[in-house]
């Protein structure tokens, strides 16, 4: 036949071809530039906190005609490779949000803005009126590279329908180590499917939070140490998988893997849950737990402690609208956007002051604890490769969770691996 | 195209510098019809292919300034056992996916090459799964999966299986999942190249063998398969390298959060663990060169074992 030259030319070019396609494509959104106003976009990852971010954008715009502001929104996954490929290409959004994992690394290269001026030289709002730690986060080398957003702790929400049935006391202030273990023995019942607490291996909403209620740590405070060092940090760790492994009140990661802890606290078949404040609005749109769920103080260990972390507000140091963009900022920062933000329940704002909108956003919850919380608050454990220590952690823990092996069996290999990538940095 | 005898004659009756001219004239209009598809395939796929190089080579850091470490990155990859646990993971998942789909790609191919009536709606049917976008495809496998409340097990539990297999936690069935959605996607698309192939089989072999008193298996191997090898070596190449590049599958069906993970992991997954998550992109560079490199050799080998079994008349 006379296609065998060509069959063979093809099957060679195509398979060549074919080792050579490695990439995945990404797509640029191409930015409409109106005549005459000025357009800046904003953008964030959270869809929940869209609604709130555009009231802000509006709000903004009545008070500045002539300057428009586009919020976009890029879910967290694709979030973080969109910005870094619009840095690299010089096309970074004007503001946009920014994450203490991630702070680190782009206080490099200069395309973040010192917004210390700024702040200075605002007469509505001044940096001390936000959580020092935050405001300390998001300063590198004396450069303010970002303004705080919101701050969020981690609560312990319940079921109060659970709680009812077994004639159970809802969990308290007061509330122990020991209280919450008891009441998740009580709750749970293996025939129904249903647990006491929902313990899935997490840093930010699990066991980084024991971990300081135990007075361990996770990184020493200049960042070269890890906590696995210390007998409480591992006393802490293992006290939370023995949620699964010794004693079965919480399903395993298997079982997570098929449904998220979220999905099990919805369909009633979790008592209890640890869930950020971010949850929120989840919680209240959903129907099941709109009803039957409140949400308390985390129990406490040696001491009480909660994990914190918060946003801030970046500008980008090669936008084509530095004064509009700074003029936002502000606006974001000022009372009444934070104001507006409680009100839609998007996030605590991280303005003094402004903390009660969001409590009064969610009348059917028992959210001022999270305000609370924010008296024994830990900052969220970051370093300069926060993903990289953190991903090692997640890994050599995954015996531990399915009961293979003991915290302390891996705690030396832990330490060692965080600390050459902390060494690294 | 070829074509083995002419059937017009093409009479140059004008002298060589239009003839030079018109040939010119030929290659700019090549070039210029090509150029779109040329410079995309530049700019989008080779010119990212020496920068991955360049960065297999390199610590990069994305804002700042990437160093050159030289062969440290490879270094670190064999020493690592994330590395050859996605080698592994990789290459069994293509050994075993490929031959099963390009067998059952087969058979249905052979079984829908009839002019029966509504054999263009299996035709359609069996080609579908191409047409889905393999994330959307994922997720409703996912789903499928769910030891709880998915389809599959549902079934299986109704024919009287007792205890639910963990598809997408048991660390010994997780690489199973993967497969049977690899095979179930890409058997439509290797079905349809093979039909054309068959389709290009004169009858007069099979009417002569039937005369001759042969039944149909005997048909199938000494007269189908052969004439078949072609399409079936064509087959065999671009599955085999697709199947290396197993990415999106896994990525949707398993979180990070998955105890299983490592079970299936495949070196794109690596590669894109390392570039996108953990920013190591030099790391994951590397990998992914590897990658390259294993599937140079595989295609290789295949083309110079194509003269011993690939018969072209």
């Amino acid at each position: 036949m006379m296609f065998k030259s060509n069959w063979k030319k093809a099957a060679v070019s195509l398979a060549l071809g074919s080792a050579v396609l490695l990439t995945a494509c990404g797509n640029g959104d191409g930015n409409a530039e109106s005549q005459g106003d000025v357009t800046l976009t904003y953008s964030i990852w959270d869809a929940i906190q869209e609604p709130g971010m555009s009231a802000i954008a509006e709000a903004f715009e009545e008070q500045h005609p002539g300057i428009k502001v586009n919020v976009e929104v890029t879910p967290w996954d694709q979030y973080w490779t969109k910005l870094e490929s619009s840095a690299q290409g010089g096309s970074m959004p004007d503001v946009f949000w920014m994450h203490s994992n991630e702070i680190a690394k782009y206080s490099e290269g200069n395309v973040l803005m010192d917004l210390n001026e700024v702040m200075e030289n605002s007469e509505s709002v001044s940096v001390d009126q936000f959580p020092e730690e935050l405001v300390e986060l998001y300063t590198v080398e004396d450069q303010l590279l970002g303004v705080p957003k919101d701050y969020d702790t981690i609560g312990l929400w319940y079921n109060k329908a659970l709680f009812d049935e077994a004639g159970l006391e809802y969990p308290s202030e007061d509330w122990t180590w020991d209280d919450l273990l008891v009441a998740a023995k009580e709750l749970t019942d293996e025939e129904a499917g249903v647990y006491g607490v929902l313990a899935p291996p997490g840093r930010q909403e699990g066991y980084h939070n024991f971990i300081y209620q135990n007075n361990g740590y996770v990184l020493s405070e200049d960042k070269t140490q890890s906590g696995f060092r210390e007998d409480e940090t591992i006393e802490a760790v293992q006290w939370y998988a023995d949620l699964i492994v010794e004693h079965g009140v919480s399903p395993t990661p298997s079982q997570f893997a098929d449904n998220s802890n979220l999905t099990f606290f919805q369909s009633g078949r979790g008592a209890m849950g640890f869930f950020g404040s971010w949850m929120t609005a989840e919680m209240a749109n959903n129907e099941y737990t709109a009803e039957n769920a409140d949400v308390a103080p985390l129990p406490q260990g040696e001491t009480e402690a909660t994990i914190f972390n918060g946003l801030a507000n970046s500008i980008s140091a090669s936008t084509e609208h530095p004064e509009e963009a700074q003029l936002f900022l502000e606006f974001l920062s000022s009372e009444e956007a934070m104001r507006i933000q409680g009100e839609h329940g998007s996030a605590i704002p991280a303005l003094e002051g402004t903390d009660v909108s969001f409590t009064e956003a969610y009348p059917q919850f028992n959210t001022q604890v999270f305000i609370d919380q924010m008296e024994n608050a830990v900052i969220k454990p970051y370093s300069k490769f926060t993903t990289r220590w953190e991903n090692v952690e997640h890994e050599q823990l995954i015996p531990v969770f399915t009961g293979e092996a003991t915290v302390e069996e891996v705690a030396d290999d832990i330490v060692v691996q965080v600390e050459e990538i902390l060494a690294s940095e | 195209m070829e074509s083995k005898t002419p059937n017009i004659e093409n009479v140059v009756t004008t002298n060589a510098r239009t003839k030079k001219t018109s040939k010119r004239n030929m290659m700019f209009w090549g070039w210029l019809l090509i150029a779109p598809t040329a410079i995309g395939l530049l700019v989008l796929n080779i010119i990212p292919v020496f920068s991955t190089l360049l960065m297999s080579f390199q610590n990069v850091s994305t804002l700042g300034t990437s160093t050159f470490v030289g062969l440290e990155n490879y270094m670190r990859m064999f020493s690592d056992s994330d590395f050859w646990k996605s080698l592994s993971n990789t290459l069994i998942y293509a050994l075993v996916q490929v031959p099963v789909t390009v067998i059952l790609s087969t058979l249905a191919a052979v079984l829908l090459n009839t002019k029966a009536r509504g054999v263009e709606v299996y035709r359609t049917i069996y080609f579908l799964p191409m047409i889905a976008a393999p994330a959307a495809v994922a997720m409703v496998w996912r789903w499928l999966f769910n030891s709880e409340y998915g389809l599959i097990n549902m079934i299986l539990q109704s024919l009287g299986m007792t205890e639910p297999i963990q598809w997408l936690s048991d660390p010994n069935v997780v690489l199973w999942s993967v497969i049977i959605v690899g095979i179930w996607s890409n058997i439509g698309f290797n079905m349809i190249l093979l039909l054309a192939g068959l389709q290009e089989i004169p009858k007069e072999y099979y009417e002569a063998a039937t005369v001759d008193g042969a039944s149909k298996a005997r048909q199938f191997f000494q007269i189908t398969l052969p004439l078949l090898t072609p399409q079936l070596f064509f087959v065999v190449v671009t599955s085999i390298i697709s199947a290396l590049q197993v990415f999106d599958v896994i990525f949707v069906m398993f979180d990070q959060t998955n105890p299983a993970l490592s079970n299936v992991q495949s070196l794109v997954f690596m590669f894109f663990h390392e570039s996108f998550v953990l920013k190591d992109k030099g790391y994951g560079s590397a990998v992914v060169i590897v990658l390259v490199v294993i599937i140079m050799i595989v295609t290789v080998f295949q083309l110079i074992a194509q003269k011993k079994w690939v018969t072209y008349d």
